[in-house]
């Protein structure tokens, strides 16, 4: 095996120095011009030759084999003015060409939101999003952006309330998402009640957003993979902002170290948890913060080193001996070096480890018992892009990591079980990526490099994706994909909790197979009108292996879970009408969702019919922004209670007479999942005042979340009776200074 | 633009009116029905409850009386059948003695192999019924019980146990029956001397699935039973005599089994569930109709010095 591989190296690595013998490239990075940041997703354009490229996460590009003359070469991005340069291109040496783009001035600029920025991601890719910083930091939110709340006006995803920024893509369980921060994988991104996700838009520099067949190189997920990379730090000057809101404190920092050096930290703390008692009932105390601090480091050329470390931390703490307390943490680390090691191979590793732990100290609850759980990943992953004459791209990799983790639980018997297991995953990769005019290809294999060694399903171990873009009437694509994709992480929770504060990432019991999905994607993307854009897309999700509860379980010898299977589908259609003063969008996804075990079918708890997002920016003046969000939901399934009785445990037989025990209440619950709650639908007002001086720069304004009050049902405590409702009309203020 | 905000806006509150909701569905009255049936005794009790409507259900208060009352109660086997009565008993529980409500048929043997229906019928609830089987009787054959006669014997005491058929699971109890001297008077008392004594306090035998009818042997630990003994007179002021050892062997049916272990969380073992299953051998109906017997054997205490 290893000596295939490396003749596949050497075969790559001859052919490119072959091929480029006649030819001369351009290449260069494309970069802020006020803070150094590079600029990923940028598009490259050699006016006349009908040549294109985009920059990659790095703001790197490369156009090889240009036939020697001089050339107008554009670069353009979404809040920036492009640039055109003349460009001679002679002689064997590649030539560097660098932009530096010039944000575009708000006073004169469009309003643009989510749906704007294309990238050859999104040409190529049937169910791709890229946003980028100000994209998020232009979507209305609660309180404060959020990077993860944010993702959930993209079609085919959805949230499972308002106080979790949780989310469900095209029918996939919570834990099928794969979210990467800098390289680091993160196994739980969210903060208390998940109205908060551990992103920070503003130290955001662009989330890939994956909902579905998504490319060799992400792997060990069901559903979506959400890519995110941080920005670098100023290299200028000192800058950074702070904000303060109803909920919480933030202050972000950056500068130059020298030359090409910068650095960033940036930290958000918990201020008013009392805010909380608006909407939850009786919440305990939440403190909560993360951190994020990263250095990085260019050469003179195109390498480049950077760490990123990053720390968050919850506590729900309750001072009520008989509410449990929870605990979380996340810490992570990251050292990322990428170059041009060859004239077109662009080398990329990173070394990356994540902690996530968590506890529940039950005290002295009647209900809850305690827990502990945690994960640990460390590993590597290399990226090897290597560019051809003509525009297309081939990709290699390989990602080795260890992953260890404990799971410590009391039983009713008072008895502390304790689970725990390690394992190694490796994974490689190629992928083969076409760039002609009319067709866009994407293909790769994504192989499970272990499952492949143990000779076990060959589709689950070598997992074809495939990604066909093919663009008619000039500005339509006809895109069609398919994927197959395994998962052997899955979390522990009961699907039928709303808002479930403590989550264990076990590995699917030894005696289950892995879950395995595949995935069907046809959609076609274009523009109806010059200021109105349109995108419609099918979907379908074969589940064919599912880890579910055995419903069948009557013994402690039987296994907690079997394999079942299920299948979801759908249809998500996205209009953009983008005018000067006003960016509008509209989302709406029809999907189905069922699962099946033992021939018994059920929708998922977060089985959703219709999904609507209305969005909407309109720049009032110069300073003055007005924004309103609409989401419209249908009803989640869940499961009627249809009656009560008193259960008798018999726990005591054979020592105390059963007979006259009296039992206690025991709830009948009906068909599984059969209902659906009331619909859900809430709009959200933002107005926000633009202050822009010399010196200082920044907003403030108001949100006004619920505008008119809808009731949605967060949750219903069948055993209370009491019902609690999601977040009710909310007026916050919020203020952020950049300077 | 104002007007089409307008517009939308108004459109908006119009829909905003919330709806009411319930979480409960039709509900539809139900039978439950208990009764854990004894080869040891011709006295046979059924409690019948019903299901409660969710909309009636006040979490703050116990749930209303649903005694069953006037049901037509029949068990019928072969060509017999025995018809249960409605009456008032009164039971030991865990709150102390309480009388309940229950029918009772006083001349019902159950017995192996013998196969039974019960079904129960009560205005304005569906028919209820199930079938049980008489389990058959399980035994204990003594290999060593040394201990109880002779302070310095070493080994540990043990029996070979056999377990009757159709036997889902069974319980061991070992018990001490002593006597503690007050104002004069002997007061009979029973201790169950437990399988181990440990740092994290003392573990008792459990309801275990049964393994076929092949002889089982079962230990009891003479360091145990010595330190059982201790604690029985570990009050100094107490005047203890010893009466006997008392070994009584529970053995439950399958459908009880199965019952106690999906109400009771999956004992004996780890489970990873977190929700909240149910089982029930009624057709129509909720609860449990099972089968136990019980094999019961002493030994003579001697008392230590």
């Amino acid at each position: 095996m290893n000596r295939t591989a490396i003749l596949f190296v050497l075969a790559v690595l001859l052919f490119v120095q072959l091929s480029i013998a006649q030819k001369t490239d351009i290449r260069g990075v494309v970069e802020d011009s006020t803070s150094g940041e590079k600029i990923p997703f940028a598009t490259i354009t050699v006016i006349g030759a009908n040549r294109g490229v985009g920059t990659n996460s790095n703001g790197f590009y490369l156009i090889g084999g240009l036939s020697w003359g001089t050339y107008e070469i554009t670069a353009s991005s979404i809040g920036y003015i492009s640039k055109v340069v003349k460009v001679r291109v002679l002689g064997k040496n590649p030539v560097s060409v660098d932009f530096q783009l010039l944000p575009r001035p708000v006073e004169v600029g469009e309003v643009v939101v989510i749906g704007g920025r294309k990238s050859e991601l999104s040409e190529i890719n049937t169910s791709t999003h890229v946003l980028g910083q100000q994209e998020l930091q232009r979507i209305p939110a609660a309180a404060q952006g959020d990077l993860l709340r944010s993702l959930q006006i993209l079609p085919g995803i959805v949230s499972s309330s308002d106080v979790t920024s949780k989310f469900y893509v095209r029918g996939g369980a919570g834990d099928q998402n794969l979210i990467l921060f800098d390289g680091m994988k993160i196994y739980n991104p969210y903060h208390a009640f998940g109205i908060y996700s551990i992103f920070d838009p503003d130290i955001v520099r662009t989330a890939e957003v994956y909902t579905g067949s998504f490319p060799a190189g992400y792997g060990g997920r069901l559903s979506s993979v959400v890519n995110v990379q941080s920005q670098d730090g100023n290299t200028s000057g000192v800058h950074g902002n702070a904000n303060i809101n109803f909920i919480s404190g933030k202050v972000m920092l950056e500068g130059p170290i020298s030359g090409r050096n910068s650095w960033l930290i940036s930290g958000r703390k918990s201020l008013f948890s009392d805010t909380f008692n608006k909407f939850l009932r009786n919440p305990p105390p939440i403190s909560f913060y993360d951190l994020i601090a990263k250095a990085n480091f260019g050469t003179e050329d195109y390498g480049k080193y950077s760490g990123t470390l990053f720390m968050s931390n919850d506590d729900v703490v309750s001072s009520d001996a008989a509410e449990p307390d929870h605990r979380w943490n996340t810490n992570a680390f990251s050292f990322k070096v990428s170059d041009l090691i060859q004239d077109r191979v662009y080398f990329e590793t990173v070394l990356y480890s994540s902690n996530f732990s968590i506890t529940r100290d039950a005290k002295q609850s009647s209900i809850a018992r305690s827990a502990e759980s945690s994960i640990n990943d460390f590993g590597i992953r290399t990226d090897l892009t290597i560019y051809t004459e003509s525009s297309d791209l081939l990709f290699v990799g390989f990602d080795v990591s260890g992953i260890s983790y404990k799971y410590n639980f009391e039983l009713p018997s008072n008895v502390t079980m304790k689970l725990d297991d390690a394992a190694a995953e490796i994974s490689a990769w190629f992928r083969y990526q076409l760039n002609s005019d009319k067709l866009k290809s994407d293909i790769g294999v994504h192989s499970d490099i272990l499952s492949l060694l143990s000779g076990k399903d060959m589709t689950s171990s070598l997992q074809p994706r495939v990604n066909l873009s093919y663009r008619f009437f000039d500005e339509w694509r006809f895109k069609l994909s398919f994927g197959i994709f395994t998962q052997k992480l899955i979390t522990i929770s009961n699907e039928d909790d709303v808002i479930s504060l403590f989550e264990a990432w076990i590995y699917i019991p030894s005696q289950n197979v892995p879950e395995k999905a595949i995935h069907y994607t046809a959609g076609i993307d274009g523009n109806l009108f010059a200021e109105l854009s349109s995108s419609i897309q099918a979907y379908y999700k074969d589940f064919t292996s599912l880890v579910l509860y055995n419903k069948n379980k009557q013994f402690a010898w039987d296994p907690d879970y079997v394999n079942g299977t299920g299948q979801s589908y759908g249809v998500e259609t996205l209009l953009r009408y983008k005018y000067d003063f006003m960016d509008l969008y509209l989302s709406y996804t029809i999907g189905w969702t069922s699962v099946s075990i033992n021939d018994f079918t059920y929708a998922p708890r977060y089985d959703r019919r219709h999904s609507v997002n209305l969005l909407n920016i309109t720049r009032l003046s110069d300073n003055f922004d007005i924004s309103f969000r609409w989401e419209y939901g249908t009803g989640y399934a869940y499961s009627q209670t249809i009656g009560i009785y008193n259960r008798m445990t018999f726990s005591d037989i054979g020592r105390n007479t059963s007979i006259g025990e009296p039992g206690s209440p025991y709830t009948i619950l009906g068909e599984k999942n059969a209902a659906r709650l009331p619909a859900y639908h809430r709009l959200d007002l933002t107005l926000t005042y633009n202050v822009r001086t010399d010196f200082l720069n920044g907003n403030c304004g108001i949100n006004i979340v619920n505008v008119y009050n809808n009731k949605n049902i967060l949750y219903y405590d069948r055993k209370t009776l009491q019902s609690i409702s999601m977040l009710p009309f909310l007026p916050t203020a919020f203020l952020k200074v950049e300077f | 633009m104002k007007a089409f905000l307008f517009c939308i806006l108004s459109a908006l509150l119009v829909t905003g009116c919330n709806e009411s909701f319930s979480p409960n569905g039709t509900y539809e009255r139900r039978l439950v029905v208990y009764s854990v049936f004894s080869a040891n005794t011709d006295t046979q009790y059924i409690r019948i409850t019903s299901t409660v409507d969710p909309e009636t259900y006040n979490p703050n208060v116990s749930l209303p009386s649903t005694v069953i009352t006037g049901a037509t109660v029949v068990v019928t086997s072969d060509t017999l059948s025995y018809t249960f009565h409605d009456t008032i008993i009164t039971v030991q529980t865990s709150a102390g003695m309480q009388q309940i409500r229950t029918y009772v048929h006083y001349q019902l043997p159950v017995k192996t192999d013998h196969s039974y229906r019960l079904a129960v019928q009560a205005a304005g609830y569906p028919e209820v019924n199930t079938t049980f089987a008489g389990i058959g009787n399980g035994y204990l054959l003594q290999v060593n019980t040394d201990p109880f006669l002779n302070s310095l014997a070493k080994d540990d005491i043990s029996f070979d146990m056999y377990l009757g058929k159709n036997v889902g699971s069974y319980l061991l109890l070992f018990n001490l029956d002593y006597e503690l001297l007050r104002n004069g008077n002997w007061i009979r008392k029973t201790f169950e001397v437990p399988t181990a004594y440990t740092a994290n306090g003392k573990y008792f035998p459990s309801v275990t699935p049964a393994a076929g009818t092949d002889a089982i042997r079962k230990t009891f630990s003479l360091q145990t039973y010595k330190q059982a003994i201790d604690e029985i007179r570990s009050n100094p002021l107490d005047t203890v005599r010893f009466v006997q050892a008392v070994f009584k062997l529970y053995q439950f049916d399958n459908a009880l089994y199965t019952y106690f272990s999906v109400a009771n969380n999956y004992p004996g073992g780890a489970t990873l569930r977190l929700d909240e299953p149910d089982y029930s051998n009624v057709s129509g109906g909720y609860g449990v109709v099972g089968v136990t017997n019980m094999y019961t054997r002493q030994f003579a205490v001697l008392p230590y010095p």
